[in-house]
């Protein structure tokens, strides 16, 4: 059992019994007729404030307070402790009031983000990894327009040295499309070499025509086809493990925002405040 | 061609920044800027640095000269060119738009959603509801249950602060919880008067009741149970804790309008409560533990043994519809199938009521009711007058007392020979009932004052005295400006009777103008007082009108209307000698009638018939020169009783006035006969019952069963038990201790069960009489004001023998009975309530076994939580109203 399956089965034996404590803790109260959802308010609200705090230890990475590793994970288990506390506060019901239902609207727009994100970065990684090289987010654009450079400088130079213009031609029509687009999302779901596969089989169709020359050159474009796979996954995959913190973290805020005013008139009522 | 895109050697590589807010446009085409865009975005293309243009490079000098500067991620060092003379680089770069990078984009993100979520709080505390006549729409905490749904947009109706404050985040108070949960809870109790004893004093007391009728609330919250514990522990650490249960401790609101707020678990219930409930069947106590559901002794005695087997077999044979359908003599009581003839279930309350008592009792019981004894309330006691008046010639006072009373002397022929009207000490005022109660306590009697001292016969005068100022009073009329019932009244509410006019319903009033007559010595005077004071009694007023009208009609309808309604009873016992004659003749005589000289009377009275409505005449002796009396009195006068202190009316009677029978003067000329009812005095008086006067005694006999005056005499005095009086005329007057068969007149309590009424010290404080079979008042029995069963649900199901076995043994048969008071125990004198304790009760059915419950109600063939038998609230008797009821009268109210 490696170091993160390990840490997993810990963690999760951890959330175990506290939601076990929690759910006993609550069953006992509620059994004793004491105002649970105002207990269990105050804790939530406090553990979405403990949540959101991960981001701001992101920006504040001289604190010495743990690894952002470990915030991390913090924040996935707690995470999922207030998914049960929600439950349990809300009384397992659909809420009914209008403030309510925004709130819970937002509880399940940032929960179900996260989980997404939880997934996606378990998931993605990974394949990504084993896909190539991995490349810095930011510099995607660029390598691809220097590979849609050395490719079609390759087409010029066959073309002078073949006097032919069927490179050119096959590159105009099959080539320049894959290597000025990429597929977006799509690659990461089913085999991402399926495009590839697409532009080889033109490729060996192709190739039957040529001569020596032309199919070195052939076989330099087919490298650069491969790389330009591996490019699009990585762009695809990095993106999406970027663009789901746009849901997550504005909602977020917003779920705050929402939470203190629950949370303000709840206790206004209930005689706190 | 390199395998890798990155090259992340220092010289390969530019350095990435990306928590920047924007980006080279030119990165995206793989060639981006040296300086990059600034921080607010703006390309910085051709910027310049000191006066030097930058370009692809910011040269540098060393020097004298101007070396170029460009990294080798842009084409490295030096470039063909080298720097201009200035310093500036030779290589311009193209001007791009700067991007904004994925965290300034999220950032404006989190930016938008928070002024998004901002403005919409802002819509939804400035928008109100749907019909602009509620709350705004950021405090709709969501629909209300059902019942409370009317309430919906006045959020002040329930919540004792609904204004928000901002300023109240700045102050949190731990302890507001529990304050803002009583404060609330008192807006319910506006509404539900029905919860908590004493109009809401305990509705936040365990159970909404007073901590007197519930066990204290320490030894509830000890948990025997340990899975409870940790619960009962959780309640107390949190302040439930005995006297400040909220409402909403329970009842939690907005879960919408089908959400049950009245539902409580098994588990909730009973984390108060000491004994260990795992469910119906196996965890809950046993009925004989609790003593449920007889606790106390019926309300009416009624003994089925010795109805089944004795009772009914005889009337079976005489009379069998009187007994119960499906009475088979052949089977014992306990195998009788005959309930619902005298039990019924009430839909309503869900209990088996008895029948009334005319379809289950009256068959064999009216004549009880009817033949029974009246009761005297008003007579002339029997005085020792000649020791009195002894006494008071003797202190040479008598005339004094009697210019100033104008009482005269005790008529001792018409003073009772037995007993003592002990419901006349009712009417005394304090100062005689005081000497009274003094003359009692030293053992005197007022009858024999022959071994009375001197003091006691100073006060025994003065008691008798208190009995003519009690007669003059009423006749005349007190000091108060009251008389007749309306005197006796107030004197009863002076006594601490408060309802006096229940008592006094019907009252004949005129009967006091004849004590008033026979106990003056000279009523010559006492008339010609009332008159100059213009203090006429009724009848005397109606006299008076009789003799001054001057049209005959008039004086007959004067005459009929006054004979009918006020003198019935005694005109028709006087005329028991015409009572076979069945008509009588009306004089329609206009002129007035020789007076005719009055017969002689060898005994002194006059004769039944002879009586006539004409010069007034009452008391005797009286000169034959003046208004007389009594007796003799000359025909054509008008008289009131003769020595057998009778009233008559009738015989001579004058031109004016009204004459039945016949007489002397009766009339020459008959023109109308009327036919009357058959005036039997006999049959009236035991067959109709009611006041009645006979021999100056005044007295009442009960008209049927349910007689409102008897119970509100029998009411009055077991309300007073504190008064001697009240208790001796129970004893003496009423003679309820003589037994159902018996006639005494207060025989209804022999059925009608007393239960004991004490304060919340445990001190007697008088007695209430179960008039009904069913408690009016449930709260009186605090254990089982809290279970309910319904009996209609379960006789569809079962018979009534499947869980009512009857004793069979003997000596628990007979125990109920003893449960009752006995002729002995009413003979007790003042201890007769010693068998008024309704807890001290054997039933002749044996206890209900938890069992024939538990066979259903086990959780899978019919439900066994603890509110499917049991509520929580205790039900108070002081509420307003039904709650629907004050709804309905505000939605009448603009």
């Amino acid at each position: 059992m490696n170091f993160f399956n390990k840490r997993r089965l810990r963690n999760s034996a951890v959330l175990a019994g506290v939601i076990t404590l929690s759910l006993g803790g609550f069953a006992i109260a509620r059994t004793a007729l004491r105002p649970t959802a105002i207990h269990t308010g105050l804790v939530l609200i406090a553990l979405l404030f403990g949540l959101s705090f991960l981001n701001g230890r992101k920006k504040l990475p001289f604190l010495p307070l743990w690894k952002a590793s470990t915030w991390v994970q913090i924040h996935i288990y707690a995470g999922i402790f207030s998914v049960v506390l929600f439950f349990v506060h809300v009384g397992f019901r659909l809420p009914n009031g209008t403030l309510e239902i925004f709130l819970s609207i937002l509880f399940a727009i940032v929960a179900l983000s996260g989980f997404f994100g939880l997934f996606i970065s378990r998931w993605l990684p990974p394949r990504v990894t084993s896909s190539g090289e991995s490349l810095v987010y930011e510099r995607i654009p660029a390598h691809r327009q220097q590979l849609r450079k050395e490719v079609e400088k390759l087409v010029v130079d066959a073309e002078r040295e073949s006097g032919s213009s069927a490179i050119g031609d096959f590159y105009l029509d099959v080539l320049a499309p894959y290597f000025q687009y990429d597929h977006g999302v799509a690659i990461l779901l089913g085999d991402p070499r399926r495009f590839e596969h697409r532009i080889t089989r033109r490729i060996d169709e192709f190739s039957r025509y040529l001569d020596a020359g032309e199919l070195e050159t052939i076989g330099e474009i087919r490298e650069l086809i491969a790389r330009k796979r591996n490019l699009d996954f990585q762009h695809a995959a990095q993106r999406i493990l970027k663009l789901w913190l746009f849901i997550h973290i504005p909602f977020t805020y917003s779920l705050l925002l929402v939470a203190i005013v629950h949370g303000w008139i709840a206790l206004s009522y209930a005689g706190a405040l | 061609m390199p395998e890798q895109f990155q090259d992340f050697t220092h010289r390969g590589s530019v350095y990435d920044r990306p928590n920047r807010k924007w980006i080279c446009g030119g990165a995206c085409e793989g060639c981006p800027c040296l300086l990059g865009p600034s921080a607010k975005g703006k390309c910085q293309a051709g910027a310049k640095f000191d006066g030097r243009i930058s370009g692809e490079c910011l040269p540098v000098k060393h020097g004298d000269l101007w070396v170029c500067n460009r990294v080798d991620t842009h084409g490295g060092i030096p470039c063909n060119e080298g720097p201009l003379p200035d310093g500036s680089c030779c290589r311009a770069v193209a001007k791009c738009q700067p991007r904004p990078t994925l965290r300034r984009l999220r950032g404006q993100c989190v930016l938008l959603a928070c002024l998004a979520t901002l403005g919409f709080l802002l819509c939804l505390f400035s928008s109100e509801s749907a019909n602009n006549d509620g709350p705004p729409l950021a405090l709709d905490a969501g629909p209300l249950s059902f019942s409370h749904a009317f309430l919906e947009k006045d959020c002040k109706s329930c919540h004792s602060a609904p204004e928000l404050a901002p300023a109240r985040l700045a102050g949190f108070n731990p302890h507001g919880f529990d304050q803002r949960a009583m404060s609330d809870g008192r807006l319910c109790m506006k509404c539900h008067t029905e919860i908590g004893e004493n109009r809401g004093e305990f509705a936040f007391h365990p159970h909404t009741a007073s901590p007197a009728t519930l066990p204290k609330p320490s030894s509830l919250l000890i948990q025997r149970n340990p899975s409870l514990r940790l619960v009962g522990a959780a309640a107390i650490a949190t302040g439930l804790d005995g006297d400040h249960i909220s409402c909403t401790t329970c009842h939690v609101e907005h879960r919408g309008e089908m959400f049950d707020i009245k539902a409580l678990s098994n588990e909730q219930c009973q984390i108060c409560h000491q004994s260990r409930f795992g469910n119906f069947e196996k965890g809950h106590p046993e009925f004989d533990r609790m003593n449920y559901p007889h606790n106390r002794r019926t309300r009416i005695f009624f003994d089925h043994y010795s109805h089944y087997e004795k009772h009914f077999p005889e009337k079976q044979k005489t009379e069998p519809d009187a007994v119960p359908i499906g009475f088979d003599e052949a089977r014992s009581h306990a195998e009788s199938q005959s309930c619902t003839t005298c039990h019924s279930p009430s839909t309503d309350s869900g209990q088996m009521k008895v029948n009334a008592f005319e379809e289950s009792c009256a068959k064999c019981h009216t004549k009880n009711v009817f033949s029974s004894e009246a009761f005297p309330v008003i007579a002339i006691p029997r005085v020792d007058i000649d020791a009195i008046n002894a006494f008071v010639e003797f202190l040479g006072t008598k005339e004094k007392r009697e210019e100033e009373q104008d009482a005269g002397a005790w008529f001792v022929d018409y003073q009772i020979q037995d007993g003592f009207p002990w419901p006349m000490l009712l009417f005394l005022d304090k100062e005689t009932r005081e000497k009274w109660d003094l003359l009692l306590k030293e053992g005197v009697d007022i009858s024999d004052l022959s071994s009375a001292s001197q003091d006691q016969l100073q006060t025994a005068t003065d008691v008798v005295f208190g009995f003519k100022q009690l007669f003059v009073d009423v006749s005349e009329g007190s000091a108060e400006g009251k008389r007749g019932s309306a005197e006796l009244a107030r004197r009863l509410e002076a006594n601490g009777y408060p309802a006096p006019a229940a008592m006094l319903n019907g009252f004949p009033q005129d009967a006091f103008l004849r004590f008033r007559e026979k106990i003056s010595p000279s009523k010559t005077a006492f008339l010609a007082n009332s008159a100059s004071e213009g203090k006429l009694s009724l009848l005397e007023e109606k006299l008076k009108a009789i003799t001054d009208a001057s049209d005959d009609e008039v004086k007959r309808q004067l005459a009929r209307d006054l004979a009918v309604p006020y003198a019935w009873r005694e005109l028709v016992r006087e005329m028991k000698d015409y009572t076979e004659k069945k008509t009588y003749p009306i004089k329609k005589k206009p002129e007035r009638a020789p007076r005719a000289k009055p017969p002689e009377n060898p005994a002194g009275s006059t004769a039944p018939g002879e009586e006539s409505f004409g010069e007034e005449s009452f008391g005797d002796p009286a000169p034959a020169t003046e208004e007389s009396f009594g007796d003799p009195a000359p025909a054509g006068e008008e008289s009131f009783g003769d020595d057998a202190g009778e009233e008559s009316f009738g015989g001579g009677v004058d031109d004016d006035a009204l004459a039945f029978g016949s007489g002397t003067d009766a009339p020459a000329e008959v023109e109308e006969p009327v036919d009357l009812q058959d005036p039997n005095a006999t049959a009236w008086s035991e067959n109709i019952g009611g006041w009645s006067e006979d021999q100056f005694m005044i007295s009442y006999k009960s008209t049927g069963h349910s007689d409102p005056l008897m119970k509100a005499w029998i009411e009055a005095l077991l309300g007073r038990i504190d008064d001697d009086a009240a208790l001796s005329a129970l004893r003496e007057s009423l003679r309820f201790s003589q037994g159902v068969e018996s006639r005494a007149a207060g025989n209804c309590l022999m059925c009608h069960s007393i239960d004991e009424k004490r304060d919340s010290t445990g001190k007697l404080t008088g007695a209430v009489v179960n008039w009904h079979s069913q408690a009016t008042t449930p709260f009186k029995m605090p254990e089982r004001a809290l279970t309910h069963f319904n009996h209609s649900a379960h006789l569809l199901l079962a018979d009534c023998r499947q869980c009512h076995v009857t004793e069979t043994d003997e000596n628990g048969r007979d125990r109920y009975k003893e449960s009752f008071p006995s002729t002995e125990s009413w003979n007790l004198g003042s201890r007769w309530f010693e068998k008024a304790n309704p807890r001290l009760f054997h039933s002749n059915f044996r206890q209900l076994d938890k069992g024939s419950c538990s066979t259903c109600h086990n959780g899978s063939t019919a439900d066994d939580s603890c509110l499917h038998c049991h509520q929580y609230h205790f039900p108070v008797s002081d509420a307003e109203a039904p709650i629907i009821d004050r709804l309905l009268n505000r939605e009448q109210t603009p």
